[in-house]
C-alpha cells in the first residue's frame, strides 16, 4: 500500500505571505518572548534563546531582553543553564544561552552594560570545565573517539549537536582560538559522512557508512561559518543540504538550513543561487495543519532574516593547528 | 576530564497511576503491580496472523487479535491510550525501518472503536527534529488523516518516575506526561534485526518513551548504563502495556536502521511483551533465551520459554524464516545453525 493520501501543503496553491507572516509573528514574539518547545508546555532554555534570537534580528528590544533576562534567571552558579530552565540538568542549552547574551550585548551594548558579559563568562567557564567522554578506539565505530567535544548529558560521549552549539557559542564568545575550540572544530569535520551530510555523530558502524540527517548537517556548517580554508568534508554537505532543500523540510530543519546555506554563500566568489521562499512558505503553510509551535516559528522568523541573523554575525574562522594534550 | 555528572536524581512522589515517584520504600507500590502481574501470571498469550498486508483488514486483525489476547477492551473505555510506533531515524529511502502509518491509523481505530481516547506518541532515538521524522515517516499524513493527537516524547514536560527493575544504576526514569497519564501505553514496534542486540521488538522500542531532551540523541545515558538493563528497567518501569507488532515488511542484515527489507505479512499482539519477542525471536530463528534483555526479562517480566507461551491465531513454526544477521562474534551464537549470517 502506499503511505496515506498526502494532505499536506506541496507549495502549488499556498498563500502565505512571509512578510506578513513575519508580521503576524513578531506581534506574538512582542506579547510572549519566553516560550517552551511545545505550545502551552513550561518554557525551556533553548526555544527561549531562539526568541531572544529571533526579536534580536527583528529590533524588538524589549522582548530580546525579557527573554536574555530569563535565561540569566536560569543560571546556576557554575554558570550552566538546564534544559527546562529552573529544573536539574542536562545543561547542553548553556551554549545556547551564550549566544543570546552575547547577541544581545552586541545589538543593545548600554542596555546590557555588565550582566550579560558576566553572564557568558560564566557560561563559557561552565562549558570549557565539562566535556564527553572518551571511549576505546575500536574498528567498528569510524569516528575518532578520542576527540572531545560535547555531550548531550555529562557523563556520556561527546555528540555532534552539542559539540556544534558549544563551538558557535565559543565563537560568538570570543574564544574561536581556545584549544577546546580548535578540538571542536576537528571533531565536527572528523563526523562528516563520505558523501556529505552528518549525523548525530556516527560516521561507520560495524563496517557500514551511515545516513545523513539535515538538522546536524546543517548546525555544523553554521557552527563552522566562514571557515578559511573551506574544508572538503563541508564542502560536500554544503551540496548535500542544497539538494535536500528540493524536498519538503521542517521548520527547524528548514531554519539552520537556511543558515547554513546563507553562510556557505557568504564568501563564496561566485555565490549560487538561494531559493528560500518555497521551502519557507511551505513550513508556514504547514502550522495551519500542526497547531502553533511558537519555537520552531521563531526558528524560522530568525532564518527568514538570512544574513541579518545574529547567529551568523561572526568574523572568518582561520583553521587553526590542534594543540596537543589540551584536553584535561 | 574532571567534572560531575548531570543531577537526575530529583525528589519524587507517587501519582495517580501508581508510577514510583517517590523514594525507596514507596518505591514497592502500585508500579510494582504492573510488574509482578506479569511476574505472576503463567501463561501469556501471543497473537499471529499471516497474510496482512498494508491496505488490508488491518483493523479487523488487530481487534480480533487483542481479544484473543484476553484484552477485555471494557478497561480502555474512557482511558488513555498512547500509540507508540518506532521512528528512530524515518527515511524516505527505507520506509521498512519505521512503523508503517497504516499500522498506527488501524490501532488507533480499534482503540477507539472502545470508546478509548487515542494518543500517537514518539520521541525519536536519532532524530531531533520529530517534525521532520513525522513528515519522512510519512506518520504526519496519517496523523492529519485520522485526526489523531501527537506527543513529542522527546520535549514533552517530564517527571521522574522510580526505576523498578534495577538492572541498571539509575534509581529513576524521567517519563514524559503523555507516557506518565496514558493508562495503557501500545508499543508498535517493527520486526527487525539489530546489529548490537540481535533483535529489537516491544521491549526495546520503549526506549522511544524516554525523553531525548534529558538523554540525549542518542540516548546515550542508557547506552553507558547498559542497553539489556536499560531495556528490562523500562519495561519494568513503564506500567500497563501491550504490544502490536508490525511484521509485515520487516528488516533483516544490518537492523535497525540500515538492514534490508524482508517481507513476512505478520502482525503479531500480545499483553506480554517478552512473550511476543521471544515468539519473533523464533520465527526469526534466533534463540530468545540469547538475546540479552530476553534473557534478564525471563520469568521476571513475562515468559520466555515456549512451553510457557499460549499460542493464537497461527502457529509460529510454519512461519519460521531466518532473518540474516551480521557475521559478527557477538551475534554468532544468537542461532543454533552457522548459516543466514551476512557481512
Amino acid at each position: 500500500m502506499q503511505r496515506p493520501t498526502p494532505k499536506l501543503p506541496r507549495g502549488d496553491d499556498m498563500e502565505v505571505n512571509t512578510a506578513q507572516w513575519i508580521e503576524q509573528q513578531t506581534r506574538r514574539l512582542d506579547a510572549q518572548p519566553i516560550v517552551g518547545y511545545i505550545a502551552g508546555e513550561p518554557a525551556a532554555a533553548e526555544p527561549t534563546a531562539f526568541a531572544a534570537l529571533a526579536a534580536m534580528a527583528l529590533d524588538r528590544g524589549g522582548a530580546a531582553a525579557t527573554a536574555c533576562r530569563r535565561l540569566l534567571d536560569a543560571q546556576l552558579d557554575d554558570g550552566s543553564v538546564a534544559v527546562w530552565l529552573d529544573d536539574k540538568g542536562p545543561f547542553w542549552p548553556t551554549s545556547l544561552a551564550c549566544i543570546a547574551w552575547r547577541c544581545f550585548e552586541k545589538r543593545w551594548p548600554d542596555d546590557a552594560k555588565s550582566w550579560c558579559r558576566d553572564a557568558y563568562h560564566k557560561g563559557m567557564d561552565y562549558l570549557l570545565n565539562c566535556g564527553g567522554e572518551k571511549i576505546a578506539r575500536n574498528e567498528i565505530i569510524g569516528h575518532d573517539t578520542q576527540l572531545v567535544g560535547w555531550p548531550w548529558v555529562l557523563g556520556t560521549h561527546s555528540w555532534l549537536e552539542p559539540t556544534a552549539m558549544a563551538l558557535l557559542a565559543m565563537r560568538h564568545c570570543a574564544r574561536e582560538n581556545h584549544p577546546r575550540a580548535i578540538e571542536a572544530t576537528k571533531l565536527l569535520l572528523d563526523r562528516q559522512l563520505p558523501s556529505g551530510g552528518a549525523n548525530y555523530g556516527n560516521t561507520f558502524v560495524l563496517g557500514q557508512t551511515l545516513r545523513p540527517h539535515v538538522l546536524p548537517s546543517a548546525m555544523c556548517a553554521v557552527a563552522l561559518h566562514r571557515i578559511t580554508p573551506m574544508p572538503d568534508p563541508l564542502d560536500a554537505t554544503v551540496r548535500y543540504l542544497q539538494q535536500e532543500l528540493n524536498r519538503p523540510m521542517a521548520a527547524t530543519s528548514l531554519a539552520w538550513t537556511i543558515h547554513a546555506l546563507t553562510s556557505a554563500s557568504w564568501d563564496a566568489e561566485n555565490g549560487f543561487e538561494l531559493e528560500f521562499d518555497w521551502p519557507l512558505r511551505l513550513a508556514i503553510e504547514r502550522f495551519g495543519l500542526t497547531g502553533e509551535n511558537p519555537h520552531r516559528q521563531n526558528q524560522l522568523m530568525l532564518a527568514a532574516q538570512f544574513r541579518e541573523s545574529p547567529l551568523l554575525d561572526l568574523p572568518p574562522l582561520q583553521v587553526a593547528k590542534p594543540t596537543e594534550g589540551t584536553v584535561k | 576530564m574532571s567534572q560531575s555528572k548531570d543531577p537526575i536524581q530529583p525528589t519524587i512522589q507517587q501519582d495517580r497511576r501508581g508510577f514510583l515517584v517517590s523514594g525507596a520504600v514507596v518505591a514497592a507500590g502500585a508500579a510494582g503491580v504492573a510488574y509482578w502481574n506479569r511476574k505472576s501470571r503463567p501463561n501469556q498469550a501471543v497473537f499471529i496472523a499471516r497474510n496482512q498486508k498494508y491496505d488490508g483488514e488491518l483493523v479487523r486483525t488487530i481487534r480480533e487479535g487483542v481479544i484473543a489476547c484476553e484484552f477485555d477492551p471494557r478497561s480502555v473505555s474512557g482511558k488513555r491510550v498512547l500509540l507508540k510506533p518506532n521512528l528512530v531515524e524515518p527515511s524516505r529511502l527505507a520506509p521498512h525501518m519505521t512503523t508503517h502509518p497504516a499500522m498506527i491509523q488501524a490501532a488507533a481505530e480499534v482503540f477507539r472503536g472502545w470508546n478509548a481516547e487515542v494518543t500517537v506518541g514518539e520521541g525519536p532515538g536519532h532524530v531531533r527534529d520529530t517534525e521532520q521524522a513525522l513528515l519522512d515517516s510519512g506518520v504526519m499524513e496519517a496523523l492529519l488523516d485520522s485526526k489523531l493527537s501527537f506527543a513529542d516524547l522527546n520535549y514533552q514536560a517530564v517527571r521522574a518516575v522510580g526505576n523498578v527493575g534495577r538492572a541498571c544504576d539509575l534509581k529513576q526514569f524521567y517519563f514524559p506526561q503523555a507516557v506518565i497519564e496514558a493508562d495503557l501505553v501500545v508499543s508498535m514496534p517493527k520486526m527487525k534485526t539489530h546489529h548490537w542486540m540481535g533483535m529489537t521488538g516491544a521491549m526495546k522500542n520503549l526506549y522511544g518513551v524516554i525523553p531525548g531532551c534529558k538523554y540525549g540523541w542518542p540516548k546515550n545515558v542508557l547506552h553507558f548504563n547498559g542497553i539489556p538493563q536499560t531495556v528490562f528497567d523500562i519495561n519494568s518501569s513503564v506500567g500497563r502495556t501491550i504490544t502490536i507488532v508490525d511484521g509485515i515488511d520487516c528488516m533483516e542484515g544490518d537492523g535497525p536502521i540500515l538492514g534490508t527489507k524482508k517481507s513476512m505479512g505478520l502482525v503479531l499482539i500480545g499483553q506480554n511483551l517478552p512473550a511476543v519477542d521471544s515468539t519473533i525471536c523464533r520465527i526469526m530463528d534466533i534463540l530468545p533465551e540469547r538475546i540479552p534483555y530476553l534473557a534478564l526479562a525471563a520469568d521476571k517480566l513475562g515468559p520466555v520459554n515456549e512451553s510457557q507461551i499460549t499460542q493464537r491465531g497461527e502457529s509460529w513454526r510454519p512461519l519460521v524464516d531466518p532473518f540474516l544477521l551480521l557475521d559478527r562474534d557477538h551475534l554468532r551464537n544468537l542461532r543454533a545453525a552457522k548459516t543466514h549470517f551476512v557481512t
